[in-house]
């Protein structure tokens, strides 16, 4: 998007959406670190993953802070920034989450490296795509048996059980997405894709990924490694949900096509909806965590 | 549209108390707002739900875009409810049919397009009562309940229309789709499987229409899709009547272009008034 069209579009939606979408999105409004007890475990034998970069900071914020809020504490937080982040950006993840590890974009690539040498397509796509990091690395850097998926843009509005009991037969469990997004059809022979897999926010056993499956996959000719979009991560955990089973979250977790949280668990703000994500979801979330912790005073923090 | 646009600006928003409806379900509850309908709009969601008490899934396409308020205003009488914004739908609905570029093509062009094009995806159900922001209903709606609930896989069931909505008689329509056309499908009121929605043969249509240059509206579609052999009409008591009045017999009422102006407000005032007694509607 051209800086012309940037500016165009933020006066919109600043007209659209009024004030509490300017405050949260452009006065970078984060609650203080000090009014909620972020004291997450190190280990646990469900860990929660977000991979996030510098646009959206601010989001992977919210969204880490909500979780770790709904869920009490009880899931060991790992955050892995893909080398966008800047140094002030990196010390308001340590002042909110102490106890969290925080992966960066250089140890990351080192490991993954080393790790991943056999499957040259799989390196391939994680050299060109950053999505791609949480197919690869939410694996790689997870100690416990199972990893929560936790994108910047996902909102939860009361405690999203089903997500954090995981699936009750199949080693997946993943959000409903509204149609199949994916980089091949669903039916790509020999190979099958579970339909309408949305890998933003997933509860997954890591145990059961099979990456010698991907690669054959990639190796198959059925995409362009060079040229495919981002959507290849999504086509990878749809063809592991297919092969190895999937459960889905249950209505209540919603991807957002426009306002309205009410009856919503959790809410999964893309492309054009994150708008919705500063004018609404942060406002119910502030409200939310004022009401689970104690006294707290929202402040306004400049990040840039 | 000048005059829409009073008639706009002369109703007011249903002063309903909030009407909780399920996250999800096998049926939705469907609806296009644009800016100079949303209002009425409203009034007729409120008077399906305040007459039939159901709780299906309430999913409302912005087509305006709406203000701000406008949503408010919608959330505030139906806090469950989906709104679909235009632009969340142009992002999913060309990659998901990417193989069907006239549906694409339409859908960018006309506004009406999007109730056949994009709602049979982004509902969320199985199967769509989609309800026109020109109807509102007077009583228990219980042949069109009975419906619903039967969940008979493949259904088209709608009101019945005054005449035939195609630009061709049933035989050309066959003659050149294929297709044999139920003439008296009224998009009123309408309850469609869309479990399996056949974008192919709505892309092949379009191509067809699109050669012809005509411009077949969104109820012609949905007669070529509903087909001669499985569409149905809900009762007599639903049909669309030339008549401005309400008829005693008539649980719903679609008010045509030339009724809208001071018939739909004195209508809404009746459905305000019957509510009232339900509990709908705060005295």
């Amino acid at each position: 998007m051209s800086a012309l069209k940037s500016v165009r579009h933020d006066v919109k939606a600043t007209w659209h959406h009024g004030w509490p979408y300017f405050q949260h999105r452009y006065l970078h409004r984060l609650p203080s670190p000090d009014s909620y007890e972020t004291n997450t475990p190190m280990e646990g034998q469900l860990e929660v993953h977000l991979l996030t970069c510098a646009r959206d900071f601010q989001m992977a914020v919210w969204a880490a802070l909500n979780l770790t809020v709904v869920s009490r504490n009880k899931l060991p937080l790992v955050i892995h920034e893909d080398g966008t982040l800047s140094r002030r950006m990196l010390a308001i993840f340590r002042r909110y989450f102490p106890k969290a590890r925080i992966v960066t974009a250089g140890e990351a690539t080192a490991a993954s490296e080393a790790a991943y040498s056999r499957y040259p397509c799989l390196l391939s796509l994680r050299r060109r795509l950053k999505p791609f990091w949480k197919l690869t690395d939410f694996a790689l850097f997870c100690k416990a048996p199972r990893f929560i998926i936790l994108d910047s843009d996902q909102l939860f509005f009361s405690t999203p059980h089903e997500l954090l009991r995981g699936p009750a037969q199949a080693p997946y469990l993943f959000l409903r997405d509204l149609v199949s997004t994916y980089s091949v059809p669903l039916a790509c022979e020999p190979w099958q894709l579970a339909p309408r897999v949305a890998c933003g926010l997933g509860n997954v056993d890591k145990r059961r990924l099979n990456f010698e499956r991907m690669e054959s996959f990639l190796r198959a000719g059925t995409v362009d490694i060079e040229r495919c979009d981002m959507w290849i991560e999504q086509t990878l955990w749809a063809l592991e949900c297919a092969c190895s089973g999937v459960e889905y979250l249950p209505e209540s977790y919603a991807i957002a096509l426009g306002p309205g949280w009410e009856g919503k668990r959790a809410k999964h703000y893309i492309g054009p909806s994150r708008d919705y994500f500063f004018s609404e979801g942060i406002p119910v979330v502030e409200r939310m965590l004022r009401e689970e912790g104690s006294e707290s005073q929202v402040v306004a923090e400049t990040l840039v | 549209m000048f005059m829409s646009f009073l008639r706009g600006r002369q109703l007011t928003t249903p002063d309903a108390r909030p009407i909780h409806t399920d996250a999800g379900g096998a049926v939705a509850v469907c609806a296009l707002l644009d800016r100079q309908g949303w209002k009425s709009c409203l009034w007729t969601l409120v008077s399906f739900y305040g007459f039939a008490q159901c709780k299906h899934p309430l999913v409302v396409y912005d087509d305006g875009p709406l203000s701000t308020s406008s949503h408010k205003a919608i959330l505030r009488l139906f806090p469950n409810a989906s709104i679909i914004d235009r632009r969340c739908a142009d992002l999913v609905i060309p990659r998901a049919l990417a193989d069907y570029p006239n549906c694409v093509r339409l859908r960018q062009t006309a506004q009406w397009a999007r109730r056949i094009i994009d709602l049979p995806l982004l509902c969320g159900a199985k199967r769509i009562l989609m309800l026109d922001d020109d109807v509102l209903f007077f009583k228990y709606p219980e042949k069109l309940l009975v419906r619903l609930a039967s969940g008979e896989a493949g259904e088209f069931v709608s009101g019945r229309a005054m005449d035939n909505p195609c630009a061709h008689s049933p035989d050309q329509v066959f003659e050149r789709f294929g297709v044999h056309i139920n003439e008296w499908v009224s998009r009123g009121v309408m309850l469609a499987d869309v479990s399996e929605f056949p974008y192919g043969p709505l892309d092949h249509w379009l191509d067809g229409l699109e050669r012809d240059s005509r411009s077949w509206g969104e109820q012609a579609l949905w007669t070529m899709y509903a087909d001669n052999n499985r569409s149905a009409f809900v009762g007599r008591e639903n049909d669309v009547k030339a008549s401005p009045d309400l008829e005693l017999e008539s649980v719903s009422k679609r008010y045509l272009a030339r009724d809208r102006g001071t018939s739909y407000g004195e209508g809404a005032m009746r459905v305000r008034e019957e509510l009232l007694s339900r509990g709908v509607f705060e005295r």
